[in-house]
């Protein structure tokens, strides 16, 4: 096309300097009219080659683009394609995924609740819990054994102590079978000078004869009554001595049987000293083992807390993942959309691309998402916050 | 006798989560996993507190917070918000329905307790 139309002007310009030489007179101005229409056509034709070029090249370039176009709009199909069918699949892993860690993060909450049952009771450390009462009765238990047991030392203390007066007593006793003894002594001399008298008494009456008769009968009866006096006496003494043995013998029993209980009260109350001991020392062990477990308790509650707090970012991610699915969904619609508006001519524009990730920043209900959406590479840190109206 | 508190959740495990926090503490619990399971829950129950969820399928938390306070029983239930969203405009939503409260999973048991102590 090119050799064909860049000769036109020169041809013409050559024909119309042949046509003025031809028609008018051959004069000077003819001549120089006609050279310059040959070189005005020659002139012309070199500009329209030029012109042509220029055309050619831009038909040439736009018949490029219009192929590349075409290419493109292939290979933007077929990405399309790829999309949609990727897409979905893409849309399924992220559900299971989800769906798996949430159904494993509930069934992990299900035997951490059992386990902090279980824990509760084995490590109680609220107050008034079965544990403390347990502790609190054998320490009233403990409290009242010992009263009960100090009571029963003192009681025989003061039986001891009763036992020891009576001894006392006892013992005052012997001295009185002593003065007793002395006493039917006193008796039996009395009978003995009594008799005497009584025997001077019966010879002064036999020297005074008849006269003294009735007297002598008197000096015989006052040494019968003496010689009864002095048997009594003597029956006194033997009482005595008998009463004495007796009380000696029942105050060496007595005595023995003294020493005897102070040995058992000692006896009794090391015995006692010894159980409240270990009973002291049983309850400390109990107060420690209490302490200890109060301790542990606090230890794995503070480790309880912190496994709750853990367990709630199953619901964070599980926001984050089905908030993706719901985008890829509503992409695989935007994508079918934008063939067919493309099929009438509209092309998916910057605004509509605006407009769509507008759409899915507004699906966001986490700090995460928002940040990760402006591709904001700083450190999020998630803090409790707690907002009262 | 103790109180009880009705848990509004979707997940199960934030749900479970929450339970043990408040049994802990010796609090009853009762569960119910959207709106419009709470709402037919709280018919004839008696409950002390509620914490709910924002974002919930059937029916969001921020319209069972509407619905609550229309109910002569629970006007007056004291309602804590238990969510991911920290915007300031959902608290405003949330504080314009009745919310009483607004806490931001994930929550910290302590804080949670506190919480629940001043409101109940």
């Amino acid at each position: 096309m090119r050799t064909g139309v860049h000769i036109y002007p020169s041809v013409l310009g050559i024909l119309g300097g042949i046509l003025l030489l031809s028609l008018s007179d051959i004069t000077p101005s003819t001549v120089i009219s006609a050279c310059l229409l040959i070189l005005l056509g020659v002139f012309s034709s070199r500009k329209t080659d030029k012109t042509f070029i220029s055309i050619n090249t831009e038909l040439a370039l736009l018949q490029f683009q219009a192929n590349s176009h075409a290419d493109a709009k292939k290979i933007i199909s077929n990405t399309d394609k790829l999309c949609l069918e990727v897409f979905p699949i893409w849309s399924r892993q992220i559900e299971t995924t989800r769906k798996q860690t949430e159904t494993a993060t509930t069934e992990m909450a299900n035997n951490f609740s059992r386990l902090v049952e279980s824990l509760s009771q084995a490590f109680p450390t609220h107050e008034g819990s079965s544990n403390k009462k347990d502790h609190t009765s054998i320490v009233d238990t403990f409290s009242s054994a010992e009263k009960a047991l100090n009571g029963v030392i003192a009681s025989l203390q003061t039986t001891q102590h009763d036992r020891a007066a009576i001894l006392n007593e006892v013992r005052m006793l012997t001295t009185y079978t002593d003065e007793l003894k002395k006493m039917a002594s006193e008796v039996d001399a009395i009978a003995g000078q009594t008799n005497l008298l009584a025997l001077n008494a019966a010879i002064e009456a036999a020297r005074a004869g008849e006269a003294g008769r009735g007297f002598a009968v008197v000096a015989d009866e006052v040494r019968t009554l003496s010689s009864l006096s002095s048997a009594t006496g003597k029956n006194m003494t033997e009482k005595v001595n008998v009463i004495n043995g007796a009380v000696n013998g029942a105050f060496a029993v007595a005595e023995k049987a003294t020493k005897d209980d102070d040995g058992m009260m000692e006896n009794a109350e090391a015995a006692i000293k010894n159980v409240l001991e270990s009973f002291t020392k049983i309850v400390q062990e109990l107060a420690d083992s209490k302490r200890n477990m109060q301790h542990e308790g606090q230890n794995i509650q503070q480790e309880i807390s912190q496994m709750l707090v853990s367990l709630q970012f199953q619901d964070r991610t599980s926001q984050i993942l089905t908030q993706v699915n719901q985008s890829i969904d509503e992409l695989c619609l935007t994508i079918n959309q934008a063939h067919i508006n493309l099929q009438i001519g509209q092309d998916f524009s910057d605004q509509d691309l605006s407009q769509w990730l507008t759409k899915m920043e507004k699906g966001y209900a986490m700090l995460e998402q928002r940040t990760n959406h402006t591709s904001d590479k700083k450190e999020l840190t998630v803090t409790d916050d707690i907002t009262f109206f | 006798m103790a109180k009880t508190i009705m848990i509004v959740d979707d997940s199960a495990s934030l749900r479970q989560v929450v339970s043990i926090t408040l049994k802990g503490a010796g609090y009853n619990t009762l569960e119910a996993c959207d709106g419009v399971d709470a709402l037919r829950k709280l018919a004839g129950a008696q409950i002390n507190l509620i914490i709910s969820d924002v974002n919930m399928p059937n029916m969001d938390g921020i319209s069972m917070v509407k619905e609550v306070k229309k109910l002569p029983a629970h006007k007056f239930t004291p309602i804590i918000m238990l969510t991911t969203e920290s915007q300031a405009d959902k608290k405003s939503e949330g504080q314009a329905a009745g919310a009483r409260a607004w806490v931001v999973k994930p929550f910290q048991p302590q804080q949670m307790l506190a919480a629940v102590a001043k409101l109940i």
